[in-house]
């Protein structure tokens, strides 16, 4: 049965493993062919940035894997807008695929999912 | 009457939200409807460490989920990365790592997040408690 199923990523990138964790449980979604979509808000947001170098900290750069997204059928990647604002990210920076919502929009998409994980 | 999935993705000790996730899905049999699994993922893996000391007058959410699992027979599944990653393994995996000690509790399976996008994707309702 394909369900609709919403992943929201809402911790920084590489403080925990909270952001590689919830991207295996998209893209194994992805491979059951479920319709998953990706949100990013909070300091979520911040596993959006574009070209980091988590090396330089001893960590791994596990953010390319969402170049894979479209290979997983994944199809929409939500960014709060609201969570940019407040922390004065410039969109610029952000991952082409990513598109800004509001808060408001953001909580009609939710509505029309069938399951919704949070990491 | 509904299907359920419920994923904890709190650790054993001192969560209440591991706590409730537990009365959560004693409330979900109690009621009727039908509790496919628990699945433990992230820190929630550390559930099936059978090698956990918790007094008795302090928080642990570990032995109520075994025994509702024996109860109403309702499999309590492990991410089996999410486990290896916390040191948490059964005697094969040990014995395949050249580990001396294992320490899988017993009632717990490992599993994978396929096994539990499976079961997502055949149940009316996931909750998950984090």
């Amino acid at each position: 049965m394909t369900k609709k199923i919403a992943v929201i990523n809402s911790q920084s990138p590489f403080n925990t493993p909270a952001g590689r964790e919830s991207l295996d449980l998209a893209l194994i979604f992805g491979a059951f062919e479920q319709q998953v979509s990706v949100f990013f808000i909070d300091d979520g947001v911040y596993q959006l940035i574009k070209s980091q170098q988590p090396e330089q900290i001893g960590g791994k750069d596990f953010l390319a894997t969402m170049k894979a997204f479209e290979l997983y059928d994944i199809e929409n990647t939500y960014c709060c807008e609201h969570s940019i604002a407040q922390r004065s990210i410039d969109k610029t920076t952000l991952i082409a695929s990513a598109v800004l919502l509001t808060p408001e929009k953001i909580a009609q998409q939710l509505a029309t999912f069938d399951h919704v994980v949070m990491q | 009457m509904a299907s359920f999935l419920i994923t904890v993705h709190a650790g054993r000790y001192a969560s209440q939200s591991a706590r409730s996730a537990l009365l959560y899905a004693r409330a979900v049999i109690a009621k009727g409807h039908e509790l496919k699994g628990i699945f433990f993922y992230n820190d929630g893996v550390s559930h099936a460490n059978a090698l956990t000391l918790i007094p008795t007058d302090e928080l642990d959410s570990g032995p109520g989920f075994v025994e509702l699992a024996k109860t109403h027979k309702i499999p309590l599944l492990l991410c089996v990365t999410a486990a290896e990653k916390r040191g948490i393994l059964d005697k094969t995996q040990a014995a395949q790592e050249g580990f001396e000690q294992y320490n899988l509790a017993s009632g717990y399976s490992i599993a994978g997040l396929a096994e539990m996008a499976a079961i997502a994707s055949e149940t009316d309702k996931v909750v998950q408690f984090k």
